[in-house]
């Protein structure tokens, strides 16, 4: 009797290291789409991420594991656009994985259906328009979260539309989820409607947008180009005009050139969240907003 | 060691580091002979200036780096200084500096210049394909057969820059424009695909660890071309292994060879001094 109950248990052990094995291996750019694609997927997938969330996502220094990670991938998340160009369409060819190249099942582009902002009119690049399809930090709105959910629950039934209805179920408990916290974090953003602020770098058109701020003007004088005298002149004079009480970076900027602006005219300094795990304490994607929230709550009070 | 070479990838990788190493390295032992080891930067940042100019007036980012790199080659195979107060490294450095600055200027007022940059220009050797790296080898092989046709020549000139008879050769010497044009060439295409630091490296340590380790003249060009071939592979290797950025490990491996090389020398030289003076 014993030996079979312990029979019994191995066979439980092997089934269950058997469903372990065959999770849907999926690999994200970055850390927001991982914790989305772990929010949709649930035990069904097992997720990674090729940036790191305090890392320039623009810039990621390619290493062996990723392209290996990526030839074995079942699901390919991006953030799209032209955020990523440098680095994930040539770690997505090299891995030669068929499943996960563009227009396979196993692609997804989270961007699809997004409403874009800062889609340049014009392809003269001179005038400032960097990127050439809008501006692709998009995640930092927290409903565009919904469509970029929507987008890789998509991507799940496709290569696995067994589980259909487990995905389908987990994307209306995150939708419920976003809507809930909006509502909280719309009341706590409510006072500062209309705050004037300056940015580091222009990422942050999506949550000002969403929540009612108002970035004046950016310490880099067009995105990429560090800060010049001549900028840093006209942000001081800025600040001065319009009363402003912060300038919001990103942990990958440095904030020498934030420093001389803040000393001169009294304005905080504040490293904010681009992406989970931007900052320890920020585990998915929830947090994230919840941390930025708070932080930009305490200094513009 | 060898598991490496079972994923497709890291066999491209090292294919372009081969043909990427035995050229440069055959390369690095004229350009150190000559005292010119930033000919390689100076180059490579006035091919950076031909990306930010093509990204400044919005055209031509593959035609005008090429163009301007090699007329960078052309005004430097007319350096020839007959003031013994003046090296040749200086000018190339002023050169070096000032199409950075330029290359800076241009980049502050084209949107997202130094991208483009990063793009055109440094490539990585992780996601290289075969397509790269059979262009490569046909531009490095016609470059390595006219080296070799007339070594004679390019051996002969580098020579005359060894002993400081180099004024002897007059403004424009046509071997000596063909060898800036190989240089130029060949940073161009290698940078695309192993990125600045390691193109570098490449040219540099493996002559210089050569000419560490001997006198013979065609000694030295393969001890250069075998430690480039053992930094490509150990290079790799380590970067496999230990989860590193590619270019990063085969620099790593290049300087560490390069320290031994060192050592031995200083012990040779400690050990011949002690025999002569017993």
């Amino acid at each position: 009797m014993k030996n079979k109950l312990f029979i019994f248990f191995i066979s439980c052990l092997g089934i269950l290291s058997s469903v372990k094995a065959g999770t849907i291996k999926v690999v994200t750019t970055t850390t927001d789409l991982k914790s989305i694609t772990e929010l949709i997927g649930g035990n069904k997938v097992s997720v990674s991420s090729i940036a790191t969330g305090y890392q320039n996502p623009h810039f990621v220094d390619p290493k062996p594991s990723y392209i290996i990670g990526l030839s074995k991938a079942d699901l390919f998340v991006t953030v799209g656009l032209d955020l990523e160009t440098g680095w994930s369409p040539q770690l997505v060819a090299s891995s030669r994985n068929t499943k996960i190249q563009k227009g396979a099942a196993g692609y997804v582009d989270a961007s699809i259906g997004i409403g874009l902002l800062q889609v340049p009119t014009s392809a003269n690049r001179a005038e400032g328009d960097i990127h050439i399809y809008g501006n692709p930090h998009y995640w930092l709105d927290p409903l565009n979260g919904k469509v970029i959910a929507r987008n890789i629950a998509n991507g799940l039934e496709r290569i696995d539309p067994s589980n259909k209805s487990i995905y389908e179920a987990n994307l209306q408990a995150f939708y419920k989820k976003i809507e809930d916290k909006m509502k909280e974090w719309k009341a706590k953003m409510a006072p500062f409607k209309g705050s004037k602020i300056i940015a580091y770098h222009n990422e942050w058109v999506y949550f000002e947008t969403r929540f009612g701020l108002d970035v004046v003007d950016f310490m880099e004088p067009k995105p990429g180009i560090p800060p010049s005298p001549s900028q840093l002149v006209k942000v001081i004079k800025e600040i001065k005009a319009d009363n402003i009480k912060v300038i919001i970076s990103s942990p990958y900027f440095t904030t020498s050139s934030s420093d001389v602006v803040s000393k001169q005219t009294g304005a905080k300094e504040l490293t904010l969240a681009t992406s989970v795990g931007g900052f320890e304490s920020i585990k998915n994607y929830f947090d994230l907003f919840d941390y930025d929230i708070n932080q930009l709550t305490t200094v513009l009070k | 060691m060898f598991e490496m070479f079972q994923l497709p990838f890291m066999v491209q990788a090292f294919a372009a580091a081969l043909i990427t190493g035995a050229l440069l390295s055959y390369l690095g032992v004229h350009v150190v002979g000559r005292g010119i080891v930033f000919v390689d930067l100076a180059l490579g940042q006035i091919s950076s200036l031909g990306v930010a100019f093509a990204a400044f007036i919005g055209t031509g980012l593959t035609s005008i780096p090429l163009v301007f790199t090699l007329a960078g080659a052309l005004l430097m195979s007319f350096i020839n200084i007959r003031d013994k107060r003046l090296k040749q490294e200086a000018i190339i450095g002023i050169l070096y500096a000032f199409a950075s600055a330029l290359t800076v200027l241009f980049i502050s007022k084209t949107p997202h210049g130094d991208s483009d940059i990063q793009e055109v220009l440094f490539g990585n050797i992780l996601s290289v394909n075969w397509s790269q790296i059979s262009t490569l080898g046909i531009v490095f092989g016609i470059i390595g057969l006219l080296q070799l046709v007339f070594f004679k020549k390019f051996f002969a000139l580098t020579k005359s820059f060894e002993l400081g008879e180099n004024h002897l050769i007059g403004i424009f010497n046509f071997w000596n424009f063909l060898f800036y044009i190989s240089i130029g060439l060949a940073i161009v295409f290698a940078v695309k695909i192993n990125g600045v630091i390691p193109v570098f490296s490449f040219l540099i340590i493996p002559a210089v660890s050569g000419i560490l380790l001997t006198k013979n003249n065609l000694v030295v060009f393969a001890i250069a071309f075998l430690v480039s071939i053992l930094a490509s592979f150990f290079g790799l290797n380590f970067s496999f292994h230990y989860d590193f950025p590619a270019g990063s490990s085969i620099v790593a491996i290049l300087g560490g060879i390069f320290i031994l090389a060192s050592i031995y020398k200083l012990i040779h030289l400690a050990v011949s001094k002690k025999t002569v003076e017993v």
